[in-house]
């Protein structure tokens, strides 16, 4: 008796959504990343809350939009996105290990990691996607047109205004807004060319060896002292701020996440790679004058005593990082892939580009927020006049909280306001920065802006009245 | 917002094609040099009819033919192939609804 037998059909297989969702809540429930009594976590690597009692009410299977990717959606993807992807990354503190051996083998468990590989997909397509939408290439484009356009992007760079900069430069803290600043880079910079050195495996030919010398130097040629990752420590400890990974989870911008896990999303996905290789050299080519203007900046706002090393190793090391992205590394693939590859380069120094400008404009907002505190303390009243009067009608949420109860710092869809009845709260609006709030008073909560809690009084009973927009309820009648 | 560049006297106009994608494509009629930014969509034939003689090009043709170019956001880089001391010029321009596309600035790069 003969057997045939032929292969099942290939059908291409989805996630099922409730597959998904039983993932999502198992990976996000994990002691790891549940919310903490603590604001910043100095000495344990693995610890980065990512308020999992919200998940199950949160949809990541629709991509969001631009407009959208500020929101708190956006924010609870990230966080998880960083997690899923630093399980491939080795964290190891250089004190206190003892104490943190279990969490350490519950950040890099088998199970922990399925479940990561299981939800990353959906979660990338929640956040990525709308890089589809807002980034276009068209036309046809030749090496000839590519050239022209990659030489021309560090000129153009240099004369544009730095967003950052300025804010830092206008902020009425400029000390904190720096702080800030640094804090927002932290996440990448203290693990350096993690993401980067992805590419680095497999066998791609001659770029692949350009590419590993460019790795060779962020990781300071073997020397622990002139690796990136071991200035930037130094930058952080001489400003005062701890050196230690996601030290300051709690206090990353929705848009730097976003642009962290940009690249570990175009290097761990392959079929992204010439993407990457456009991101790679847009970064590579322009930050040497970032770098030199940063640092300028830095040393007035810090003085004398900071050590800014990072920043100085930048300006030089990138010059040649430009040259050899173009030089060594685009022109290379282009003889052995030909144009095909063009439009895939040319979209990935794109979308890293408006990725930057969202970071900078959501920096510059956070800023002006932190900056604000007292003048949305003291729009309490007239809004709150205007719920109480009956001429604004919203949802309300009542919360009752014990002392030391820490919310971890999120953000709202829309403009909100706080009103405590009883007890004090601090209104957290930045690292180390806040408003005390007490019975009666409170705080207008605007959109897309990151903030937290702590309650410092035996209890605090307070309001959170989702107002959609502040300015509408101090105007006329508004229902 | 612009919506028209001059390169050293030659024209583009940006074009909605098809699946919402926004192209640069040469305002000049093949026949005669008419203005195309200006013409009808016949699209029956898929081509773009010159007011001046009414002649169609066809609008795979133009598709063919677009100036390299990528969006992002509201902003459109296009390269281009100009002399040294040529001129580049961006506008805006009245076109006609055959041509319209929702408003990107237009920024020109010159290719070397």
């Amino acid at each position: 008796m003969t057997l045939q037998q032929t292969a099942p059909p290939a059908d291409a297989w989805t996630l099922p959504s409730s597959l998904f969702k039983e993932c999502l809540v198992r990976y996000g429930t994990n002691p790891l990343f549940v919310d903490s009594e603590e604001w910043t976590f100095e000495s344990n690597p693995y610890r980065r809350p990512v308020r999992p009692q919200v998940l199950r009410y949160m949809d990541f299977e629709t991509p969001l939009t631009r407009d959208q990717i500020l929101d708190y959606s956006s924010l609870a993807a990230n966080r998880l996105l960083l997690n899923v992807y630093e399980h491939d990354l080795v964290f190891l503190p250089e004190e206190g290990f003892d104490g943190i051996h279990d969490d350490f083998g519950r950040f890099y468990a088998p199970e922990t990691r399925a479940l990561a590989e299981v939800i990353r997909p959906v979660l990338e397509r929640h956040v990525f996607s709308f890089l589809d939408d807002e980034v276009d290439v068209s036309g046809r484009w030749t090496r000839a047109e590519l050239e022209a356009y990659l030489v021309a992007l560090p000129e153009e760079a240099k004369k544009a205004d730095n967003v950052a900069v300025r804010t830092i430069r206008e902020s009425s803290n400029p000390h904190h807004a720096a702080v800030t600043y640094m804090i927002q880079f932290a996440g990448d910079f203290l693990s350096e060319a993690s993401a980067m050195a992805r590419n680095l495996l497999g066998n791609y030919g001659p770029a692949q060896s350009e590419l590993f010398k460019i790795v060779i130097d962020e990781y300071g040629y073997g020397v622990h002292d002139t690796k990136h990752s071991t200035l930037f420590e130094r930058l952080l400890t001489s400003i005062g701020l701890a050196p230690k990974p996601h030290a300051y989870w709690q206090f990353y911008l929705t848009s730097s996440l976003l642009l962290n896990n940009y690249f570990h999303f175009v290097c761990k996905n392959h079929d992204r790679f010439f993407r990457y290789l456009g991101a790679l050299y847009y970064t590579e080519a322009t930050l040497s004058d970032i770098c030199d203007r940063v640092g300028r900046l830095l040393r007035e706002v810090f003085g004398p005593d900071a050590d800014l090393r990072y920043f100085g190793e930048h300006v030089h090391i990138d010059e040649h990082h430009g040259r050899m992205a173009l030089d060594k590394i685009i022109r290379p693939v282009l003889d052995l892939y030909g144009d095909a590859v063009i439009p895939e380069i040319v979209r990935g120094v794109e979308e890293f580009r408006l990725l930057a400008e969202i970071a900078d404009d959501d920096f510059a907002a956070q800023v002006a927020w932190s900056d604000g505190g007292p003048r949305y303390k003291s729009l309490h009243d007239p809004v709150y006049d205007a719920i109480a009067g009956g001429r604004v009608e919203c949802p309300v949420q009542r919360f009752v909280e014990p002392r030391g109860e820490l919310s971890v710092t999120h953000v709202h869809d829309g403009d909100e306001l706080c009103h405590i009845v009883s007890g004090t709260m601090r209104f957290v609006t930045g690292h180390d920065r806040y408003e005390l709030l007490h019975g009666g008073e409170g705080t207008v909560i605007r959109s897309n802006r990151l903030h937290g809690a702590i309650i410092e009084s035996e209890e605090c009973v307070y309001d959170i009245h989702s107002i959609g927009d502040y300015e509408k309820c101090l105007s006329s009648p508004v229902t | 917002m612009t919506n028209y560049l001059t390169v050293d006297g030659r024209d583009y106009t940006m074009f909605a094609a098809s699946g919402g994608r926004t192209l640069v494509v040469t305002s000049t009629c093949p026949h005669r040099g008419g203005p195309l930014h200006l013409g009808r969509l016949d699209a029956r034939r898929a081509r773009i009819v010159c007011p001046w003689h009414e002649l169609g090009t066809p609008v795979r043709k133009l598709v063919a033919g677009a100036l390299p170019a990528v969006r992002r956001g509201t902003t459109m880089t296009v390269v281009v192939d100009a002399p040294e001391h040529g001129e580049v010029v961006t506008l805006h321009r009245l076109t006609s609804p055959a041509m319209t596309a929702c408003g990107h600035a237009a920024r020109a790069e010159r290719a070397p």
